[in-house]
C-alpha cells in the first residue's frame, strides 16, 4: 500500500466530522433532484412508446432543442411545462407537498389515534 | 500476490439509508485504499453544493430499477458498458462504479475524479480505472 495515502477509516473520520448536509432543509437539492426524477420519468416513457426526441417536441409543440435541452437538464422546468410533457404523454401529473414524518408528528398522529380509540369506546 | 479488497459502507451522513430503496452502494477498498471515499471527501472540500448534486443523482438511481438513462447524470464506458459514471448535473464531482447482482443489486463504487474543463484524458484514464477495479472484484 502506498504510505502516502490516508487510511479509509481517517478518510471515515474526518467524513464523519463534516458538518450535516441538511438535505432536507436545502431546495437547491430538493429542485435538483426533483428536476433529475422528472427528467428520468420522461426518458422512461419516452423509451416505453418508443416516442423520439422530433416526436415529443412535435406533440408539444416545441423545437427539438428545447426538448433536448430539458432532457440534459440544461434548461429548468416550469409547471406548465411539465404539464405539457404529460399531457404528450397520456399521462397523470402527481404534484404535491406533503408533510414530512419527523419524530414531533409522528407522536402526534399517534394521539390522533389513541383520541379516536378513546372516542369510539 | 493476493489482493485484499472489501466493500464499505457509503457514509450515512451522505447517503442515508431510507434512499436505498431499489439497490444498496457501497465503495470498494483495495489493499487498505479506497479511491472512491477520496474522491468524496476531495468532492465536499472542493465544492460541497456540486457534491450535493452527486448525492441527488445517487438518490434518484438508488430508488429506480433501472439505471438512468446516460445524460446529465449518467455515462457508461464505451469500451465496457457496465462501467457507470455517475455526475452531478452541470457540475464537477464524478464517481464511477458498476452493478453487482450477486447478492441483492448494490451499485459499487471505485474511483472518482473532479471534472474540470477539456480534460478528456482524465475522464478517459478515470473510466479505465474503474474497469481495472471492477475486474479485480470479479476475478
Amino acid at each position: 500500500m502506498n504510505p502516502t495515502h490516508k487510511k479509509t477509516q481517517e478518510l471515515l473520520e474526518e467524513i464523519n466530522g463534516l458538518p450535516n448536509l441538511d438535505f432536507d432543509k436545502d431546495p437547491e437539492f430538493l429542485a435538483d433532484y426533483a428536476n433529475g426524477l422528472i427528467v428520468q420519468d420522461i426518458l422512461n416513457l419516452m423509451d416505453k412508446k418508443q416516442i423520439s426526441q422530433t416526436e415529443l417536441a412535435n406533440m408539444i409543440g416545441k423545437s427539438r432543442q428545447y426538448v433536448s435541452r430539458i432532457l440534459i437538464e440544461k434548461r429548468n422546468f416550469t409547471i406548465k411545462s411539465i404539464a405539457s410533457f404529460a399531457c404528450a404523454l397520456n399521462c397523470d401529473l402527481n404534484l404535491s407537498i406533503t408533510e414530512r414524518k419527523t419524530a414531533a408528528n409522528v407522536e402526534v398522529n399517534e394521539n390522533v389515534e389513541v383520541n379516536k380509540l378513546l372516542l369510539s369506546s | 500476490m493476493k489482493i485484499a479488497l472489501t466493500l464499505i459502507n457509503f457514509p450515512e451522513k451522505c447517503i442515508p439509508k431510507e434512499w436505498k430503496i431499489e439497490h444498496n452502494i457501497k465503495l470498494l477498498e483495495v489493499d487498505g485504499r479506497c479511491e472512491a471515499l477520496e474522491a468524496i471527501l476531495e468532492f465536499n472540500n472542493n465544492d460541497n453544493r456540486d457534491f450535493k448534486k452527486l448525492l441527488s443523482t445517487f438518490k434518484i438511481q438508488l430508488r429506480s430499477k433501472k439505471i438512468l438513462h446516460e445524460g446529465s447524470r449518467l455515462s457508461k464506458y464505451s469500451a465496457n458498458k457496465e462501467i457507470l459514471e455517475f455526475k452531478s448535473n452541470r457540475g464537477h464531482s464524478r464517481l464511477f462504479g458498476f452493478l453487482s447482482e450477486n447478492s441483492g443489486s448494490i451499485i459499487i463504487c471505485t474511483n472518482g475524479y473532479w471534472k474540470t474543463t477539456g480534460k478528456k484524458a482524465k475522464q478517459d484514464a478515470a473510466f479505465r480505472r474503474a474497469d481495472t477495479l471492477r475486474n479485480l472484484y470479479f476475478d
